[in-house]
């Protein structure tokens, strides 16, 4: 495996760790950590900076007996929480994502597919599969967009990605990502808002496929 | 500027614990920040170290830079390396500059290589820090005591922590509850190696909180397990507390603005685009010092990867 050379960002990593990445965004930095021990160890340091926070910011009174409450309840039995583990190609938080299930790709035209794991107000996620060669559909963003390759690799005008980079293109980048040889590349890219196709077809089916 | 000379030691498990002066070094710059001292080092081979003194705690050393060709001895730590030198590298946690820094002028220092210098000593009595026992007596002996102690000192500074971040009185206390559970109950979770207690439930209670807000699980990294059968490497446990340690004092330091939106920032008030327009917040600081995870993550992954 060739070294991860496009890491998260240290604001972002910062949000991520304070809680405050909107949830598109918090995937796929989530599921970058889990393949990326560079991040993953900036991120222990975020939360280092969190605790200082924490140990410092004062404290509260508790209520009368808010603790012989919490006491009592140490040993209820609890249904544990189910955790997903890294399947195939698909780090742990994508397996969460897609509920451990495989992913349903949808054909997106020129062998380009598709599987939507969130669409909501605060901005889509979802996996792309492009053969290699192929290049997804020239196009500019709204909003920021983070893409993480979990297969294969691309390339486009600000350099070459392989598995476990994250690319990060806002609203000042044109880009056309071009799967490189090899294996189909699989990504995850997450957005905050719709793409903007500069093609006028995939303008009109913009709509159609959510992308 | 003087001359300084510095002592690194290191710990040979060939000696039963025991540590041995590995080297001295010629201290070649000296930066002073409030809190730390740096050393750039050279031991006139082309091997370059740098120290970070953070008194009255032990020193750690940091590698910048090694030649290539340079044979490894027997008793020469394993060290990290980097192209980019103004990155911290943490080094092995058993080399640790334990002695303190001399002055001297600089035609007393012994020949480099020579290493008559060199004696046995034993290292001064470490321990690690309450918040740590309690929650090793948690996570292995499920000790209630140890718990109690636990929630008495972070229940009132989490509730504080929530309040602040506009949570009412109420839901405060509720999410409270929820975060301690979860340190109950996921203690076997908890790695001393990584993380320092604070830092490991300031983490659980973002995502408590969030979650809780949300009403959907917020997305975290796979979990990487210690493997049960780790033998407790004191050394990395006290240097992680250790970094921690420093850090709470570079954050006490701080002017009150740069306090204020460090906490801001990490209870969770600052989006990433605000976080990374304030040119107040010392995060480049931050990343480059605790690099500490670093190396054990390496060691963890080496198998999963």
């Amino acid at each position: 495996m060739t070294a991860i050379t496009h890491h998260t960002p240290d604001a972002m990593l910062a949000a991520y760790s304070s809680g405050n990445l909107p949830q598109p965004y918090a995937l796929v930095v989530a599921a970058h950590i889990s393949l990326c021990q560079e991040c993953r160890a900036a991120l222990e340091a975020h939360h280092v900076v969190g605790g200082a926070v924490l140990d410092t910011v004062g404290e509260e009174e508790l209520s009368e007996g808010f603790k012989t409450n919490v006491l009592a309840l140490l040993d209820t039995p609890v249904v544990p929480e189910v955790t997903y583990q890294r399947s195939g190609v698909f780090p742990g938080p994508v397996m969460e994502a897609l509920k451990g299930k495989p992913p349903r790709w949808k054909s997106l035209g020129l062998g380009v597919r598709q599987s939507i794991l969130r669409d909501e107000c605060d901005g889509s996620v979802r996996l792309l599969h492009i053969p290699p060669g192929q290049a997804v559909p020239d196009h500019s963003h709204n909003g920021l967009e983070l893409t993480l390759v979990l297969q294969g690799s691309f390339s486009d005008d600000t350099g070459r990605f392989g598995v476990g980079d994250l690319e990060i293109a806002d609203q000042e980048l044109e880009h056309t990502p071009i799967a490189d040889k090899g294996a189909p590349c699989i990504c995850l890219a997450a957005t905050d808002a719709p793409l903007r196709f500069n093609a006028l077809i995939p303008r009109l089916l913009q709509p159609l496929f959510r992308i | 500027m003087s001359t300084l000379f510095v002592w690194v030691w290191i710990k040979n498990s060939s000696m039963q614990n025991k540590w041995h002066v590995w080297e001295q070094y010629r201290a070649i710059s000296v930066g002073l920040f409030p809190e730390y001292w740096f050393f750039g080092l050279t031991h006139g081979d082309g091997e370059e170290l740098l120290v970070e003194h953070p008194r009255p705690l032990p020193l750690m050393v940091h590698k910048l830079r090694r030649d290539a060709d340079q044979p490894k001895g027997m008793d020469e730590p394993n060290l990290f390396r980097t192209n980019n030198d103004l990155t911290f590298i943490w080094l092995r946690s058993d080399v640790m500059l334990i002695e303190s820094v001399e002055i001297r002028p600089a035609k007393r220092r012994p020949v480099p290589g020579s290493r008559k210098d060199r004696k046995l000593v034993t290292p001064p009595p470490r321990e690690y820090s309450e918040q740590t026992t309690w929650m090793l007596a948690v996570r292995d002996k499920r000790d209630r005591v140890a718990f109690v102690a636990l929630f008495d000192y972070f229940a009132p500074r989490l509730k504080g922590f929530f309040m602040r971040s506009g949570t009412s009185n109420g839901q405060a206390e509720e999410i409270v509850q929820d975060v301690l559970l979860t340190v109950w109950r996921k203690a076997a979770l908890f790695d001393p190696h990584r993380a320092q207690v604070s830092a490991w439930i300031y983490q659980i209670a973002r995502n408590r909180h969030i979650d809780m807000i949300r009403k959907e699980r917020r997305p975290v990294p796979e979990e990487l397990r210690e493997d049960p059968d780790t033998e407790p490497d004191a050394s990395q446990i006290l240097a992680v507390e250790q970094e921690a340690g420093i850090l709470n004092k570079a954050i006490a330091k701080l002017k009150p603005e740069q306090r204020a939106i460090i906490e801001k920032a990490y209870l969770g008030e600052l989006t990433h685009q605000e976080i990374s327009t304030q040119t107040g917040l010392p995060l480049g600081t931050i990343k480059s010092r605790i690099r500490l995870g670093l190396e054990r993550l390496r060691h963890d992954l080496k198998d999963m990867r």
